[in-house]
């Protein structure tokens, strides 16, 4: 298949089952509740290195949050629940309290419930204080710019980790263009978020190495550098390729975020450099989702 | 909706001079009954015993959806104990309305008498009319007044209303009497024109909200100008309820926090709002 004169590769991107959660982040004004969303979602590329990927999934107007003030959706994401469970805690704890006039909410009313609060008003030392509104407890914790206030739970739910697609251009700054193109696309998905550094990675790994104590490294078939010494899977003309990885509450989030990307590096087309697009997979034996390139464009 | 026609209790032209306890009447009580049983059910009338038929004409099935015509304010304790269905009181009611309920709803379309909603601990109450003394409050001899659910007077309260009281929301878009909140544990209360003297009294923890105060309680302290997330978040929800609540701010606004009652545990809180 070739779109635009952008190959597109006769594969498919493997995905893995995670558990996910949303939470809603409010401030006096944006400003703040974007410092505590970039300081709570540091950090928070690969759940090998972080525990977590996590990300923010959208702005929120005063309109669409819980108390009438602007904010930010984040998304956070974890292999195993035990470990979403404490990152949400220590994270929430870390960089929303601390951060200067925010509140923070649960973003699913589905799910699991997983504490968000329900810890962390302990900070209080005794003047926390709680209010039920609607069937659903919030606790108010005294800090120095007045009260902090966050909601005692959220909802944890089963969620797809791990699509992808690497975009295959001539040189590095056809790729960038190419990428960051994409991620502007993907941003208006709802519920997927791209956790990586504006939602790029360079270092795109394969499973295994020839140390015994590393379980990935870098994935030499797609290194530009190496290609007269490995088997290379880069066309000829391509110098350089960029990954995209997805994580998304549901698989069509992932997918429907896969197709818009896709769309938006086929549209800059072979007059832009980009020459192909791949993705990523392991065999399709490990992941439980298949994200197949050519049929989601079809 | 239920198909079925709702069980109406409509009460005899003359009734007994004495005071009634109409508690047998709930829903989960007639449930599954067939109407001859429920006209046998006995209701204690001052020291005697009288059945349903010598007091009300029945008429109807759904005994989900119960309807009491012409309740006067000598019918005690009706929808005492309740946990499920619908209750709705058409006329004036007497004391204990909704003693212990755990659930449904009462509808009262008049008055009600002293002690209305104690020990509630789920479920809802709307009272069209006033409301008397001990709204929410513990029985003599109780520990904890009202501990859930939520009690909506359209008219206005007596003294003491919320005495005790440990969880859940009583919202009177009237006025309150003295001593509102007194020896409260938690929950909130708001009196949407204001209150009589003393609130707050000997209150632990918990939430009044007023209008304005005429006097500041001796025992409370602070009255700085704050903002609170959560008042926003309350007033969002008490908004949907319509009536006086459908005026209230929305937007964060600026309020005068008083906490007490520092005589004893003080970490109640009067909050004066432009409501």
């Amino acid at each position: 298949m070739i779109k635009n004169g952008v190959l597109i590769e006769d594969t498919f991107a493997e995905a893995f089952g995670m558990r996910g959660t949303r939470i809603l982040i409010t401030a006096e004004n944006l400003k703040w509740a974007y410092h505590a969303a970039h300081a709570l979602t540091g950090f928070a590329t690969s759940v090998i290195g972080c525990g977590v990927e996590a990300g923010i999934e959208r702005r929120l107007d005063p309109s669409e949050t819980p108390d009438g003030r602007p904010g930010a959706s984040v998304l956070i994401f974890s292999a195993s629940s035990k470990e979403l469970i404490s990152q949400v805690e220590k994270r929430v704890g870390q960089t929303v309290l601390t951060c200067p006039t925010t509140a923070v909410f649960a973003g699913l009313t589905e799910g699991d419930a997983i504490p968000l609060g329900k810890n962390l008003r302990y900070f209080g030392d005794g003047w926390q204080a709680s209010k039920v509104i609607d069937g659903k407890r919030y606790w108010r914790i005294p800090v120095m710019d007045g009260e902090f206030l966050c909601q005692e739970t959220t909802r944890m739910v089963r969620a797809v980790g791990g699509g992808n697609f690497l975009i295959l251009t001539g040189n590095t700054s056809q790729g960038l263009a190419a990428a960051e193109a994409a991620i502007e696309a993907m941003r208006h998905v709802r519920d997927v978020i791209m956790p990586f550094p504006g939602g790029v990675v360079r270092s795109g790994s394969k499973v295994g190495s020839r140390y015994k104590t590393l379980s990935a490294s870098t994935n030499d078939a797609y290194c530009p550098t190496l290609r007269s010494v490995v088997q290379s899977a880069l066309p000829n003309e391509a110098g350089s390729c960029m990954e995209i990885v997805i994580d998304g509450l549901t698989e069509a989030a992932v997918r429907e975020a896969t197709r818009v990307g896709l769309e938006a590096v086929c549209a800059r087309g072979r007059d832009a450099g980009v020459m192909a697009i791949s993705a990523g997979n392991y065999g399709g034996k490990l992941g439980q989702f298949h994200f197949h390139l050519r049929e989601i464009l079809s | 909706m239920s198909a079925l026609a709702p069980l109406i209790f409509t009460a005899q032209d003359v009734l007994p001079a004495q005071r009634m306890d109409i508690s047998a009447l709930t829903p989960q009580r007639l449930a599954g009954l067939p109407l001859k049983e429920i006209m046998t059910l006995s209701l204690p009338c001052g020291k005697r015993r009288l059945s349903v038929a010598d007091v009300f004409t029945v008429q109807g099935e759904d005994t989900a959806n119960i309807i009491i015509k012409g309740a006067v304010s000598r019918f005690d304790r009706m929808g005492a104990t309740m946990s499920e269905g619908s209750l709705m009181v058409e006329g004036d009611a007497g004391a204990y309305l909704g003693q212990g309920m755990t659930g449904g709803l009462i509808t009262v379309k008049g008055a009600v008498g002293i002690f209305a909603a104690a020990q509630m601990r789920g479920g809802a109450i709307d009272i069209s009319g006033d409301a008397g003394d001990f709204l929410g409050a513990a029985v003599p001899g109780e520990m904890q007044g009202m501990a859930g659910g939520q009690v909506r007077v359209r008219g206005n309260v007596g003294h003491r209303a919320g005495d005790r009281m440990r969880r859940g929301a009583i919202l009177i878009e009237g006025r309150v009497g003295d001593y509102a909140g007194s020896r409260m544990l938690a929950g909130t209360l708001m009196a949407l024109k204001g209150c009589g003297t003393h609130p707050g009294y000997g209150m632990r923890r918990g939430t009044l909200i007023f209008p304005n105060l005429n006097a500041i309680p001796a025992t409370f302290n602070g009255g700085d100008r704050q903002t609170f997330g959560v008042l926003t978040l309350l007033f969002r929800s008490l908004q949907k309820l319509g009536g006086g609540f459908a005026q209230l701010p929305t937007e964060p606004i600026v309020v005068q926090r008083y906490l007490g009652d520092r005589s004893g545990d003080g970490r109640g809180e009067i909050i004066v709002a432009p409501l």
